[in-house]
């Protein structure tokens, strides 16, 4: 079976970058900062693959490039160097050798991105219903009616009132406003979901309910997830597989309950160990 | 074709402690061979590495030597030590099943649903999948009242026998048991050893650990001892 995405040698190099960024970083020198040109070395040679219908953690604390890894294949940033192919409907896209205006095709139509700021994933000039409605247009959907109720539909199902449809999201407390993000990014039924940190930063008990409704939303539709979160309640909850990174490096991978139980690398161990 | 479901051979599990630079010695390897229907005991004292092992066979921790060869529905022998990542969770999906005492609850399913979930994530229909949990709700005797309320909100013993409800309603031709008995009611004791007897009749074969040794001699086809390593031994 072809995984709906491949990751080969996915490289992003901040600054002007040389020939020994990557062998002089990383878990064993203890940085990401090449000690020679002062590049900071964001991801480094990271590979892996998601497969169809899969939900996929990708875990580390803050700096070790996990959301800079999902940025990049969310066009957010381009790579340094290496490769990623995305599966759609049996035709393959290789994301970095498409052009700007394909790329943004792509993002529109057949991928999602909650961010953890919904001010990055959502217009909050316009109402909530106009946010999802924004996405339908630019997925090709132009009739009024079938927008409207297509948007209190998701809205409804992502358990956003449809009595503040018309309302502005920065309104909105941060619950709801994820809520929003996340009705907007199911909205084109994309079969790929990147999620960066959508607990981060709200209550536990609104935390658990996003959560569970990313779940069931994951169980109804069958949709592929990328998982980028340093909160292994988040990685336990809502995954299968967990890739563990650090300095920009996959340093280890595994079934989560593996990775959660068992882990190998004694940075997973520390990180594991030092969960409260 | 092998006759056995599960045929493990040299099974063993240690740590290693990258903090302390520190080798935690492995349970010494077991071996055995299940058949249908059968279950086998893993018996010896406590710290010996009985719940290790079972892990191990699961895939929650990565086993340190052996082979775990086990015979899918289809005919084919995989390794479970071994074989990768999607082939693990897609048989722990529909096959292999694992019972502990702690039940991670999902705080917005009502008991009913938390049964039904593993049966409806296999795509069994919904009507279907509650009539099978209401079936092995009841014979866990966990009070109709209770079925449309969270587990969450459940004292102990309850979540222990909505959690073994749940993984009987799942089934499977393999399921590991880690001390599915302890801390219940001798009443509630009796219903799970009646539910594990039926599973065995119905073709399930199990491993399991138990800590009562009565359980032990009227439920286990084989018993298998586990010891560990001593530490100078590992140390080489």
């Amino acid at each position: 079976m072809t995984p709906i995405l491949n990751v080969e040698h996915l490289t992003r190099i901040h600054g002007k970058g040389c020939d020994r960024c990557l062998t002089s970083t990383g878990p064993e020198h203890d940085t990401n900062i090449c000690p020679h040109c002062g590049s900071v070395v964001a991801v480094a040679d990271a590979s892996f693959q998601l497969h169809r219908g899969e939900v996929l953690g990708i875990m580390g604390e803050s700096g070790s490039g996990k959301s800079s890894l999902v940025k990049m294949l969310y066009f957010d940033d381009q790579p340094t160097s290496g490769r990623a192919t995305y599966d759609l409907d049996g035709q393959s896209h290789d994301l970095f050798s498409l052009n700007e205006a394909q790329q943004r095709r792509l993002r529109d139509t057949a991928m999602g991105m909650v961010y953890q700021n919904p001010s990055l994933g959502l217009n909050f000039d316009i109402s909530a219903g106009g946010n999802i409605a924004e996405r339908l247009l630019m997925s090709d959907e132009l009739r009024y009616g079938v927008i409207r109720e297509k948007a209190r539909a998701l809205l409804a199902r992502t358990e956003v009132p449809p009595a503040r449809m018309d309302e502005l999201p920065r309104n909105f407390s941060g619950g709801m406003q994820q809520r929003v993000q996340i009705a907007r990014a199911l909205s084109t039924g994309a079969p790929l979901l990147f999620l960066d940190e959508v607990t981060t930063g709200l209550d536990l008990s609104v935390q658990a309910r996003i959560l569970d409704l990313i779940m069931e939303l994951q169980e109804e539709s069958g949709v592929s997830m990328l998982v980028v979160t340093h909160d292994l309640g988040v990685v336990r909850h809502l995954t299968t597989r967990t890739i563990v990174m650090k300095y920009g490096r996959i340093i280890e991978s595994g079934l989560t309950d593996q990775i959660l139980e068992d882990p190998q690398a004694a940075y997973t161990q520390q990180l594991v160990s030092s969960a409260l | 074709m092998s006759d056995f479901i599960l045929s493990v051979k040299g099974l063993g599990k240690g740590f290693y402690l990258h903090d302390r630079a520190k080798h935690i010695p492995a349970a010494v390897g077991i071996s055995f061979d299940l058949r249908a229907g059968e279950l086998a005991a893993l018996v010896g004292p406590s710290g010996a590495g009985k719940s290790s092992l079972l892990k191990a066979i699961y895939r929650s921790y990565v086993p340190s030597e052996g082979v775990v060869n086990y015979t899918t529905a289809a005919g084919d022998v995989v390794d479970l030590a071994h074989a990768p990542e999607t082939q693990i969770t897609a048989l722990r999906r529909s096959e292999i099943g694992f019972v502990t005492q702690f039940l991670h609850c999902l705080p917005r399913l009502t008991t009913l649903d938390v049964v039904a979930r593993p049966l409806l994530q296999q795509g069994v229909a919904r009507a279907e999948a509650h009539e099978v949990a209401a079936e092995m709700l009841d014979a866990l005797a966990i009070p109709k009242q209770l079925w449309d309320a969270t587990p969450a909100t459940f004292s102990g013993g309850e979540r222990q026998r909505v959690n073994i409800a749940r993984s009987f309603a799942q089934g499977g031709r393999l399921m590991l048991l880690d001390e599915p008995t302890a801390s219940l009611d001798p009443l509630s004791r009796e219903k799970v050893c009646a539910m594990i007897e039926r599973a065995k009749a119905q073709g399930t074969a199990m491993v399991a650990i138990f800590h009562d040794m009565e359980i032990v001699e009227r439920l286990a086809d084989q018993k298998i001892t586990v010891t560990r390593k001593a530490f100078a031994e590992a140390a080489e």
